[in-house]
């Protein structure tokens, strides 16, 4: 028990570290300022001094107006257009729709042999999902074609054809700069999907990131290295990666990347780690990691492993093996949804029974789908597929969306570690 | 000195508002960095707090107040940069051990800082303010409720509650502090 004087105490001696002196410069900026203008004008205030404007007051009052009133008008065009770039969270599918119909299977599709590896990325304002089509070639960027798949229709588009790209490494979207980031062993790829541009960043990776995930709070992607524990952040607008400084529990670095998993959970704010010893949070604003949780079901998966985050029930959810398991980041407690961890590899086509598929949430029509990756076929061994299946967050459980073409072909046995 | 040159602010002459914002920024930052825990959204509330005193000076009745009613600016400005939260670097610091604490004592101290981080983190703004203005400032709960201009009861519950989920934070990280081992 911490008595009263003893923590006032402690309590002001933290409050009096920190800095004492304000900067001369900015001082002499907000006096200049306040010069430059009249007494009583309104502000339009940003973020940073320099950036601020000052108008008078009718003179604001009519951009905001103007500012609705263009608002407004594109916000209809849009929905005239059925702009599938519209930046609004509708979270329901169009009228008319059929999200819960299966695909045409005759339809184009991404070519089985990249279907193994894959990586997927949702994209906020266009609501569809991303797929970075490739084939792990061991470390060089290799030649794959991007795709996205519209949830509402449950069909393929082709965005661009054969082109480079890195062959493995993490895939997420940035909401704040609207771009989806590939990250590979030797440098970042920026997809864009209302130009259609696909650009390499000029700067390097620091080290070997394996893991990332898109933090919202400070518009960052945060990388980790499974080798080496080193975090970092990168900033896609500047193309900077910085290293942060981690304190508190610190999760043990190495092992096997793909037995952990890093995602972030929005319902805390927080990096989630989840490891075959444990699960971490990490708090970007502190700096702090803490250990918070048990493992969860990762410990057994041998095939393959994805993370995703279920923002209707606020829980992130893994993927592997046939099972699916929900973690609550405000407990640390693990639930599981659907299968047996402990079963094994198995015969059937479900995604788990294999490896090198890849995960997305489907926010708008509350599901999860697994792309790609390979199956065991008792005639076949193991077989590739191009097929999506989706698991229902409201039943938990598997539907088919797209059926496997004809052309899907054995492959060799999945590894331990893809 | 510092009634005059408010008094000749109030009055328009700028050499008087460039001298007393100098003498003022200081306290105003310190108060702003402490609330927010980051350097650049403070020096943010500070400027915008000195440019509100230039905006509101004539409306302030006894120039004897200065210190409480800038301070109130500088917390509103504070609450507004709160809440503000796209593309906010993310800004981790070190923590600074003296080299002079081993074993035990390092790690109540490493345990202490962070649990308080932690638990300031969690606190909103608002009770942020009133713990910043009484164990920092060293204001009484009735100036700092005048200063927020809120009531003395809302400050005191802030004040406690601020205090007690502080504590709570502190208590449970000793418990899970797992003291070093000494080499026999």
């Amino acid at each position: 028990m911490i008595r009263d004087d003893d923590f006032s105490l402690r309590l002001a001696e933290w409050l009096e570290e920190g800095p004492f002196t304000a900067p001369d410069r900015g001082v002499d900026e907000a006096v200049a300022h306040a010069w430059a203008h009249p007494r009583g004008r309104v502000r339009w205030r940003s973020s940073r001094l320099r950036h601020r404007v000052s108008l008078p007051v009718p003179a604001s009052r009519l951009v905001w107006l103007a500012a609705a009133l263009v608002g407004l008008l594109l916000l209809g065009a849009a929905f005239a257009a059925g702009s599938r770039f519209l930046a609004v969270a509708t979270l329901v599918c169009p009228t008319g729709s059929t999200p819960d119909q299966p695909g045409d299977p005759g339809l184009a599709r991404p070519p089985v042999a990249q279907n193994i590896g894959g990586s997927l990325a949702w994209d906020r304002r266009a609501e569809r999902v991303v797929f970075l089509a490739r084939t792990a070639t061991g470390g060089v960027p290799t030649r794959g074609s991007i795709w996205t798949f519209d949830v509402c229709a449950n069909a393929w588009h082709e965005e661009l054809a054969t082109t480079s790209m890195p062959d493995r490494g993490p895939v997420v979207y940035d909401e704040d700069s609207d771009l989806t980031i590939a990250i590979g062993d030797v440098g970042v790829w920026v997809y864009d999907l209302k130009r259609g541009a696909w650009d390499r960043q000029a700067g390097a990776v620091p080290g070997w990131v394996d893991q990332a995930a898109y933090d919202p709070g400070s518009g960052l992607v945060i990388g980790r290295s499974t080798s080496t524990g080193t975090l970092s952040t990168y900033d896609v607008e500047s193309d900077t990666w910085t290293e942060i400084d981690q304190a508190g529990s610190v999760p043990p670095a190495g092992g096997p990347s793909g037995f952990q998993l890093l995602g972030f959970d929005r319902s805390v704010g927080r990096v989630i780690l989840t490891t075959e010893s444990g699960t971490w949070q990490f708090d970007p604003r502190t700096g702090v990691w803490e250990r918070a949780g048990l493992a969860g079901p990762i410990q057994f998966f041998i095939g393959g492993r994805q993370i995703a985050f279920d923002e209707r029930r606020e829980r992130t959810l893994v993927f592997g093996q046939g099972t699916v398991a929900a973690y609550d980041a405000r407990t640390g407690d693990w639930q599981l949804l659907a299968g047996d961890p402990s079963e094994g590899w198995g015969g059937d086509r479900l995604p788990g029974l294999g490896a090198g598929y890849a995960m997305v949430c489907d926010p708008l029509n509350d599901r999860l789908l697994v792309i790609g990756g390979t199956h065991a076929d008792e005639a076949q061994g193991w077989v590739g597929t191009d097929g999506v299946l989706a698991f229902d967050l409201v039943t938990d459980e598997w539907r088919e969306l797209l059926a496997p073409s004809t052309s899907s072909t054995p492959s060799p046995r999945p590894s331990a570690t893809p | 000195m510092q009634r005059e040159l408010v008094e000749r602010a109030q009055r328009g002459d700028q050499e008087a508002f460039a001298a007393l914002a100098h003498l003022a920024a200081d306290q105003l930052y310190a108060i702003a960095y402490r609330i927010l825990r980051d350097p650049d959204r403070a020096e943010d509330a500070m400027q915008q707090a000195l440019i509100d005193t230039w905006d509101d000076l004539p409306s302030l009745r006894d120039p004897e107040r200065f210190d409480a009613w800038s301070y109130r600016l500088v917390v509103r400005a504070a609450y507004r940069e709160a809440a503000k939260e796209r593309r906010q670097l993310a800004r981790i610091r070190r923590i600074a051990i003296p080299d002079e604490t081993t074993g035990d004592d390092l790690t109540r101290i490493v345990a202490d800082r962070d649990e308080l981080e932690r638990g300031f983190r969690a606190l909103t703004p608002e009770h942020r303010a009133v713990l910043v203005l009484h164990y920092f400032v060293g204001l009484p709960i009735s100036e700092v409720a005048e200063t927020l201009g809120i009531p003395v009861g809302t400050a005191g519950s802030r004040l406690h509650y601020a205090t007690n989920s502080l504590r709570s934070t502190l208590e449970a990280g000793e418990r899970r502090v797992v003291p070093m081992e000494h080499p026999a």
